[in-house]
């Protein structure tokens, strides 16, 4: 590689990531030319020579401070949140919440008690309409006798 | 995968379980390279300084997820860059949010206790006053990545790889590309100091 192809890649550089072997390029480019190779160094150097930011004397008093402070609010909420509720004077709230599930728990056994009889009425009906069609064939005619009154004799004798 | 027995992951996994001295340990031997990433990432000494505290509290606070998967650096170095960059936009969002808002604390600890205030950054024999601000300013100017990447280099024994994983999972030539390029910036912009070798003569 030469000069013009060097400033090149830095062009390049510039304008997107380098590829492996345009990196492999410029670094047998820097080794290969003292000149560069030390303006890159005396550059490397002066970063290094930049002083440490200040570091306040009690720093790390101060973070043990927050992380303590933090720990025992953590603890805190830990233990909170259930033993609270469990406190008398939540005593209001604790009734009313019993109260709510056995509310909840009646509500849904008679919900699943009417749902079981509903089911079970239905399975019956279809039991019968299945094996004896012929009954639910007469069904008019036998309302028709219960609601007769009084009876009509020519049906009964007819029906007979 | 790294050795259990290095030292860092070693302290690290004490401070995993709990043990208090241990972090205290941890915190004071990586509160400097800590300081000086934040540091320079914004630019700011108190506001950087309160950070790079969240910085340890946040490694306290997930130690229990730590795994031993990189260099205890890397993690540490992730945690440092995100928050960091937290910063950044949240001055981008609120650039007038003042630094002297008050604390939200009342904490028993003084504020900041420096040993010398008159002097916020430590003088240093080898770079003057006046080129040691020309090189923060120029860092300064860098985009983050790029300064980011520069200043994990001047950490001592942050490597390649390790910056790639700082920098959320990039490739190495990208690491390397980001490099260059932050380099070539710098070395324009003081091109004048290092062609005199001034600062080394001082």
């Amino acid at each position: 590689m030469n000069q013009p192809e060097f400033e090149n890649l830095l062009q390049t550089v510039h304008a997107r990531d380098l590829t492996d072997a345009e990196l492999a390029k410029l670094e047998h480019w820097l080794a290969a030319n003292p000149d560069e190779q030390d303006a890159w160094a005396a550059l490397e150097r002066l970063l290094v020579a930049l002083p440490d930011a200040p570091v306040a004397t009690n720093f790390t008093a101060r973070v043990l401070d927050k992380v303590r402070r933090a720990e025992a609010t953590r603890q805190a909420l830990g233990q909170a949140w259930w033993r609270k509720l469990l406190a008398p004077q939540f005593r209001p709230i604790q009734i009313a919440a019993a109260a709510a599930l056995v509310i909840v728990i009646g509500g849904v056994g008679y919900q699943s008690h009417l749902n079981q009889s509903r089911a079970e009425m239905a399975a019956a009906v279809a039991s019968i309409a299945e094996f004896t069609p012929g009954f639910l064939a007469d069904f008019e005619a036998i309302e028709a006798i219960a609601q007769a009154d009084p009876i009509d004799e020519e049906l009964w004798a007819a029906l007979k | 995968m790294v050795d259990r027995n290095d030292p860092d992951v070693a302290l690290m996994l004490r401070v995993k379980g709990g043990d208090l001295s241990a972090y205290e340990e941890l915190v004071e031997k990586f509160k400097q390279p800590v300081m000086n990433l934040i540091y320079r990432l914004i630019n700011d000494l108190d506001e950087a300084e309160d950070i790079a505290q969240n910085v340890f509290v946040q490694v306290w606070k997930t130690r229990e997820r730590y795994e031993v998967a990189s260099k205890f650096t890397t993690w540490l170095f992730t945690i440092a860059r995100n928050l960091g960059l937290n910063e950044i936009r949240r001055r981008t969002r609120h650039p007038a949010d003042s630094l002297d808002e008050p604390r939200p604390d009342n904490e028993s600890q003084p504020l900041r206790v420096v040993e010398d205030a008159a002097s916020p950054i430590p003088s240093d024999a080898t770079l003057s006053a006046e080129l040691r601000a020309k090189v923060e300013e120029a860092l300064m100017d860098l985009p983050e990545k790029q300064r980011t990447a520069l200043l994990l280099c001047r950490e001592g024994g942050v490597s390649y790889e390790e910056i790639a994983d700082v920098m959320g999972g990039i490739s190495l030539t990208a690491v390397k590309s980001i490099i260059f390029r932050g380099r070539s910036v710098l070395k324009s912009r003081l091109k004048p100091y290092l062609k005199s070798g001034e600062w080394q003569k001082k």
